[in-house]
């Protein structure tokens, strides 16, 4: 029977085009898994795709930075943004940070091109290049979601510890290569964050910066991921070296304010760059709406003369504001407090909000977005001088270049280190106000987060994100998160 | 011997001249008494004699009979009537269609074939074109709702011409296609939905409805198997209209006109209610401030003076944004046709315009169409078919989705959702609250959406080819071959103008998308077909085919802002094109097929049929495979023992198993692939986009039919039943896999649902008394949808978990609400144990006994002729489903936010401690402030039963009577009006409880329309 039908085809293909080509059609907007990574042009394309994953809302597009800060105790939530922000600002639970699938895809892409390389027509040389820049990008992927989804190793409570992320080091692109990983532990994923990192160092480009993942970029990241390991002396050396990398400048008083308003920013280590116009997330998803109903640098810069007359419309959203306790901290002289200024009526409301993100690119709803810079640095350095009961004259200096830079005085060398740490969480709180970093200092210290709304205590299911249900349906080796 | 011949001549001569003496020329017209149309070539005899005549085109006969003489009116199809002349010299007949008689309806089975109901052995929904004909309907499955058992037909939104889900015999498939395969005098029709997403596209909609003579839907595999690996959710053959040899060329003319209105607005608070909830709703998060500062907080928050008296409070204005959005529209049709022909060449010919409003601003449809239908017998062998169908169809769209949209500035989302306060228009007319006027629109929902309808401009245009071209060569009696081609090219030229004086285009000075998509769709075959009588008693018919078809389907988009002025709005004048996008797909198709018949004695039948199918979607490994069938019928009713029965005038049983296939997934779902990823540093990436799977082959449907059909009385009642079995297996599932893999999913052949059905239709004469006559028609589908079968360890899908093994598909989850703790106002639910709590978590969500698929659904007609007058109803009905009300969902905050709700969750809200309700009491954001709470507004509390039953249309019409048509030298007229949606039973609160899909949230509502027309055939 088959060879009669067989036959029939043939006369079916002779009739309508050659047999072989009868069910033959290749797409033209994909290539071929199996062929795509074996060409420079393939890499060099793919290694440019795993740039985008930092794009996405969920990471630095966004998330990182407004979600964090939604969730932490600096920021009050003004409902003009439909919806929007509100249960992060309330902690309600489930409302939270996340990102996961998008975490794994640009892990997996990793995966698929360090496994392509030693086949690849690059040179030795070319090749550890780019396996050193990969490896410092798979190292922040992995940080953030290991903040996101699990506790620090040397605070995690055991009784509410399901452990870290899971642990992916290789490509999959066909279904054969499917795994389903439990999650590592938090110390296996700090492992491995430390592996991935002293590979970078030694392999990373030292150009390209601070739109591509360099060496010092490395350095920085290493010293945050050991300040989260309270590993005090490797957090001190890289944040050091980091600093001797000659990446980013360290801005003075007077251009403070300026640095804000610059499309990169000079302090820049590592920097996720928003270039061209279809960059942009757009007035729901974008940085800039989140925090301001303003539209631009220059419109910021005009409004204060046109009160009390009429003002432009509101273009975002500026559903995440400062909180008065948050502008109260600012002392009288801190150029820092310029940074938050009023902003225009949208649903009836005109409040004080955050200008770090201004469609600085020139395009509206579009900004770069510093990932580590220098101020950062020298207050890891402090904060684990201080913490180590180091170096505290060093550790003093550190955090007094961050407050002498604001425009405020010098504290004096008689501060007891208690004193020291204290002026360094609070410098950490007016230096990277609104840049993600609040909500995971208090939990890195396994502190309660204190807010009108209601507590988060440390511990607390909402002190985690939960994993996606899809994933523990899907992934009998996984493990939610308490409480969820 | 010549002279005796002479002289008998002479005698019968002799004897014959007092008979012609007495002879009367009787003339008269014979019509049907269904339609009241003219009936031609009906035989007139005078009884005893051999005497006759037949009529002409117009129904006309003339005929010479004795005084009192009988006279034979008989025409195929139509009972004989025998009717006393008397002395009269007009005798009009209104012929009667025979009822009885099975084997007048014609079912088409595919590749041209078409057999009597009699010898169809499948099971077979039948809807003949005059049924649909006039309905204000822009596309024919929509006009087939409620009248096709096992056919279940939901308009995905009220947008005219738009789209509509077909589901026949249940939903089989849970991550591919579930649309029948439509084709339209043997062209496979391209059914993509490529409106741009500026307007809902319905491919159905090239088609004037009123060009159709029938509509097939082959249900069961008995048939469907023929078309292998595509006809896994059904067929529906189209069948449009031909010339009949012979008659005169008859001329067509429908003009109707009518209106269309909304079906229901929705009841919302006033301004005055708003604020003392808003009052509420601030207090109950504040509960240490004062009342006084809350009501300040309260009247400032909305732009009020804070010193507002309450006197002041009830002066305040109220302003009806629904009522701005939602308006009355028109309905215009006009078609003219013509078909007639010779016995070497018959045409059919029509052209049309066809135009309606939805009943929101500034969305409507238009549709010019030609249709031509070409039959010419070159020799006695050789006839060549050729058809073509040209439309142009231009669709305004609305701001944001016809689908369904949340986007504020769309009028289908957010008009009962702006407070109420809010003016719409300023006093000099100019729109209220437009960007850059200096004021804003109190509010969450800050758009003026009438002034974003009004002044957007989004156009669809859709040019559709339809053609068909076939020959048909008779090598024997017995043997024909046919070769045919196909052709279905599709253009759809789609553009958003967002003016730059909208809220959401100010910003950029205007914005521009453009799309152009083109889909080329051929498809060609070839056909053997042999049939012959042995012994007059055996018939054998063998059919051989072979078929190819190919699409490719091509996109190319633009985005542009910066416009000068609203009033330039092509490409060239935006100041910055933003960006450009381009997309290529494809597909070819393969297979052979064969149906081999055998016939005895009209009583037995047996059929069987065989495919051999290819597609170049699936692996490498399987891309080939086999759908076989077999059916049988036993004619009971042809039996010696019932043929003189009295009462049971028809009786057959059937039975029908066989498989065919589902390969609805995207064009390269088998492969591993790298595409386009995103761009860095102004470079292109790409990123592995697709795991591939080389084993993917197609879902496979085994269905088994048993089928009965009936008539009884001489037909007066008569119909079928069907039961059904279709297990759809080796789904084209998108398995989840954990996503730490870089991908969610993966295409393989896994997991099987299972459709159980009982199916069930009448129609009965239940009077016929002369001139009036009361026939109904009922069909009702009973169907049980079961999932059976995942993935290895898998009760649930990890991605979509209404989809579980032992439950139906679209199965709802959740945490049932538990109702409002009377002491304190606050929502409960009932976690995995039962026990009350304030806390939704994901682990507590469970099936909750419902589901969104239907459990049963049909139609019910009633029609009454009296004369030329006739009063026709359809009642469509569709229960058993229950689906969240996501519309009501944000309909339901009571000030928690600044949107407005409906009054029945102000009139119901909890105020005092003690009282029993089900709605919480007005909280700021919809939530408490005490930490680790779940929202108010959860999906739990709006599920509600979509059930409704609506008079989906009611016609009343009359024929002129035809001694009034002559005189205007017609051969008919019609008079009519209908309405479409009359009346709408249902709980559901919503605007329309018929939508596809599980989210209601600014889908464009169904309207009702109001139509009169004329029908005028010359």
């Amino acid at each position: 029977m088959k060879y009669f039908f067989q036959l029939l085809l043939l006369t079916t293909a002779l009739l309508f085009g050659s047999c072989s080509n009868l069910l033959e059609i290749e797409p033209r907007q994909s290539i071929d898994s199996t062929v795509a990574l074996t060409t420079r042009e393939g890499i060099n394309a793919s290694v440019t795709n795993v740039y985008t994953y930092f794009k996405s809302i969920s990471l630095y597009g966004r998330d990182l930075l407004a979600i964090a800060e939604a969730l932490g105790d600096e920021t009050r939530i003004i409902n003009r943004a439909g919806g929007r922000y509100v249960n992060e600002g309330q902690n309600v639970i489930n409302s939270h940070l996340g990102g996961w699938a998008t975490y794994y895809g640009g892990i997996n892409n990793i995966n698929l091109i360090l496994d392509a390389l030693p086949t690849s027509p690059f040179t030795t040389a070319e090749q550890a290049s780019i396996e050193g820049e990969l490896k410092f990008l798979r190292a922040l992927l992995y940080f953030n979601l290991s903040r996101v989804y699990a506790y620090e190793p040397k605070v995690a409570v055991t009784a509410l510890d399901r452990g870290g992320v899971p642990l992916v080091l290789t490509g999959v692109s066909s279904p054969e290569q499917i795994q389903y990983p439990k999650r590592a532990t938090v110390a296996e994923v700090y492992d491995q964050l430390y592996k991935d990192l002293t590979d970078a160092i030694a392999k990373a480009p030292t150009t390209g910066a601070p739109n591509r993942a360099t060496k010092g970029a490395a350095q920085a990241l290493f010293a945050r991921v050991a300040l989260y390991n309270e590993d005090f002396p490797n957090a001190i050396k890289y944040a050091t070296d980091a600093l001797a990398s000659g990446i980013g400048r360290f801005v003075g008083t007077t251009d403070y304010v300026a640095s804000w308003r610059s499309n990169s920013h000079p302090e820049s280590i590592f920097e996720i760059l928003f270039q061209t116009r279809q960059e942009s997330l757009g007035v729901n998803d974008a940085l800039q709406t989140a925090y301001t109903t303003i539209e631009s640098v220059a419109q910021a810069n005009s409004l204060a003369a046109l009160r009390p007359g009429t003002l432009p419309p509101a273009s975002g959203y500026g559903g995440i504001v400062p909180t008065d306790a948050f502008l109260a901290r600012h002392e009288a002289t801190d150029v820092r407090r310029q940074l938050y200024q009023l902003g225009l009526n949208r649903s009836n409301a005109i409040v004080i909000e955050c200008t770090k993100f201004l469609g600085k690119s020139g395009v509206i709803y579009m900004d770069n977005v510093p990932v580590i810079r220098v101020s950062e640095l020298y207050l890891i350095r402090a904060e684990a001088l201080a913490r180590s009961n180091g170096n505290l004259t060093q550790a003093l200096a550190d955090v007094n270049l961050i407050r002498t830079r604001a425009g405020l005085t010098a504290k004096a060398a008689t501060l007891t280190n208690a004193e020291i740490q204290a002026e360094i969480t609070l410098q950490r709180r007016l230096e990277l106000a609104f840049e993600g970093h609040r909500w995971f200092d208090l939990k890195r210290r396994g502190q309660d987060l204190v807010k009108s709304t209601g507590n988060v205590p440390y511990g607390d299911t909402r002190t985690l994100a939960p994993v996606p249900n899809s994933e523990i349906l899907a992934n009998k080796n996984l493990v939610q998160n308490p409480g969820y | 011997m010549r002279k005796i011949l002479f002289g008998s001549w002479l005698l019968s001569l002799l004897f014959c001249l007092p008979l012609l003496a007495q002879d009367v020329t009787v003339s008269g017209r014979v019509t049907s008494s269904d339609d009241g149309t003219p009936l031609p070539g009906v035989s007139v005899q005078v009884k005893g004699t051999t005497r006759g005549t037949t009529t002409d085109a117009s129904g006309n006969y003339k005929i010479n009979a004795p005084a009192n003489a009988r006279l034979v009116f008989s025409f195929i199809g139509y009972v004989a009537q025998e009717v006393t002349s008397g002395n009269r010299k007009t005798v009009d007949v209104a012929l009667q269609s025979n009822t009885t008689d099975l084997n007048e309806v014609v079912v088409r089975v595919g590749y041209g074939a078409a057999v009597t109901k009699k010898e169809a052995t499948g099971a077979t929904a039948n809807v003949k074109g005059d049924v649909i004909e006039n309905l204000p309907l822009q596309s024919f499955d929509r006009a087939l709702q409620g009248r096709a058992a096992g056919v279940q037909i939901t308009s995905s939104n009220g947008a005219p011409g738009g789209a509509v889900q077909v589901r026949i015999r249940g939903v089989g498939s849970i991550s591919a296609g579930n649309d029948p395969l439509y084709i339209v005098d043997g062209v496979q029709l391209n059914t993509r939905n490529d409106g741009g997403g500026n307007v809902s596209n319905n491919p159905l909609a090239f088609l004037n409805p009123n060009d159709i003579e029938s509509i097939d839907i082959l249900k069961d595999a008995a048939t469907a198997a023929i078309y292998g690996a595509q006809a896994a959710n059904g067929v529906v053959l189209v069948t449009t209209k031909r010339g009949k040899a012979g008659a005169k060329t008859r001329v067509n003319l429908n003009l109707y006109r009518g209106f269309v209105e909304p079906i229901r607005t929705l009841p919302v608070m006033s301004t005055q209610q708003f604020i003392a909830t808003r009052i509420e709703a601030l207090q109950a998060s504040r509960p240490t401030t004062t009342p006084a500062a809350i009501r300040t907080l309260a009247l400032t928050g909305l732009g009020f003076a804070q010193d507002l008296t309450n006197e002041a409070i009830a002066a305040l204005p109220n302003y009806n944004w629904q009522e701005a959005s939602y308006r009355n529209g028109s309905v215009n049709n006009v078609d003219l046709s013509a078909q007639g022909g010779n016995d070497k060449t018959t045409f059919y010919l029509s052209g049309s315009y066809n135009q309606q409003d939805a009943s929101l601003i500034n969305i409507d449809f238009s549709r010019l169409s030609g249709k031509m239908n070409l039959t010419h017998k070159l020799n006695s062998k050789l006839t060549v078919d050729a058809g073509v169908t040209l439309s142009t169809v231009k669709q305004r769209g609305p701001y944001g989705s016809s689908e369904g949209t949340t986007a504020f500035g769309a009028p289908q989302y957010s008009a009962p959702l702006i407070l109420p306060f809010n003016p719409i228009t300023n006093p000099d007319g100019s729109y209220f609250g437009m960007p850059g006027s200096g004021v804003t629109i109190i509010g969450d929902l800050s758009q003026n959406i009438v002034a974003n309808s009004e002044l957007i401009k989004s156009n669809t245009n859709v040019n559709q080819l339809v053609g068909n071209l076939s020959l048909n060569y008779l090598i024997t009696k017995d043997l024909s071959f046919r070769v045919f081609g196909g052709l279905d090219y599709r253009t759809v030229n789609s553009s958003f103008f967002g003016d730059p004086r909208t809220s959401d285009n100010f910003g950029v000075k205007g914005r521009l998308n453009q799309f152009v998509n083109n889909n080329t769709n051929a498809t060609t075959n070839a056909t053997l077909n042999y049939s012959r009588v042995f012994s007059g008693k055996h018939t054998i018919s063998l059919l051989l085919g072979t078929e190819y078809r190919q699409e490719v389907n091509e996109t190319t988009t633009l985005n542009a802002v910066g416009f000068p002025t609203p009033d330039l709005n092509t490409a060239n004048a935006a100041a910055e094109p933003s960006s450009v996008g381009g997309a290529w797909t494809g597909f070819k198709r393969a297979g052979v097929f064969t149906n081999l018949k055998y016939e005895y004695d009209q009583r037995y039948i047996l059929s069987a049929i065989l495919r051999y199918d290819g597609s170049s979607r699936f692996g490498i490994e399987n891309r080939w495979g086999y759908f076989p069938s077999i059916s049988a019928k036993w004619n009971i009713a042809e039996e010696a023992f019932l043929r003189d029965n009295k009462v049971i005038s028809d009786l057959g049983l059937r039975f029908s198993v066989g498989s065919t296939g589902n390969d609805q997934v995207s064009n390269f779902a088998a492969r591993r692939l790298y595409g386009l990823g995103g761009v860095y540093q102004g470079n292109s990436g790409i990123g592995v986009s697709q795991l591939g799977n080389p084993n993917l082959r197609w879902e496979r449907n085994v269905t088994y039919n048993a089928g009965l059909d009936y008539g009884l009385f001489d037909g007066r009642l008569k119909g079928s039943v069907e039961v059904f079995k279709r297990i759809s297996r080796d789904l084209l599932l998108t398995r989840s896999i954990p996503s730490t893999n870089g991908f969610s999913d993966i295409f393989e052949n896994i997991g099987e649902v299972v459709n159980r059905g009982f199916e069930f239709d009448i129609t009965s004469t239940n009077v016929n008394a002369g001139a009036f006559r009361w026939e109904t028609n009922f069909n009702v589908t009973l169907l049980d949808n079961k999932v059976t079968k995942l993935f290895e360890g898998a009760d649930v899908l990890p991605g979509n978990l209404s989809v579980r093994i032992g439950y139906p598909l679209n199965t709802n989850v959740g945490v049932p609400y538990a109702g409002v703790n009377p002491a304190n106002g606050r929502p409960m639910w009932y976690d995995l144990n039962g026990n009350i709590t304030y806390i939704v978590r994901t682990a507590d969500n469970r099936p909750i006994g419902h589901s969104a698929i239907s459990k049963s659904y049909g139609g019910f007609t009633n029609t009454f002729t009296f004369g030329g007058l006739e009063l026709s109803a359809l009642l469509q009905y569709d229960l058993g489903k229950t689906v969240a009300n996501f519309q009501e969902f944000r309909l339901a905050d009571n000030a928690a936010v600044l949107r407005n709700s409906l009054t029945y969750y102000y009139d119901n809200r909890w105020t005092t401690p003690g009282q029993i309700t089900s709605v919480p009491r007005p909280a700021e954001n919809r939530t408490e402030i005490s930490g680790r709470v779940s929202s108010y507004q959860q999906t739990n509390r709006f599920y509600q039963d979509a059930s409704y039953v609506r008079l989906k249309q009611v016609s009343l019409s009359y024929n002129l009577p035809s001694k009034l048509i002559q005189r205007l030298k017609l051969s008919s007229v019609k008079v009519y009006a209908q309405a479409i949606n009359a009346l709408t039973w249902t709980k559901w609160t919503g605007f329309d409880p018929e939508f596809a899909g599980t989210d209601n949230q600014g889908v464009i509502p169904q309207s009702r329309s109001y139509t009169a027309g004329l029908q005028l055939g010359f």
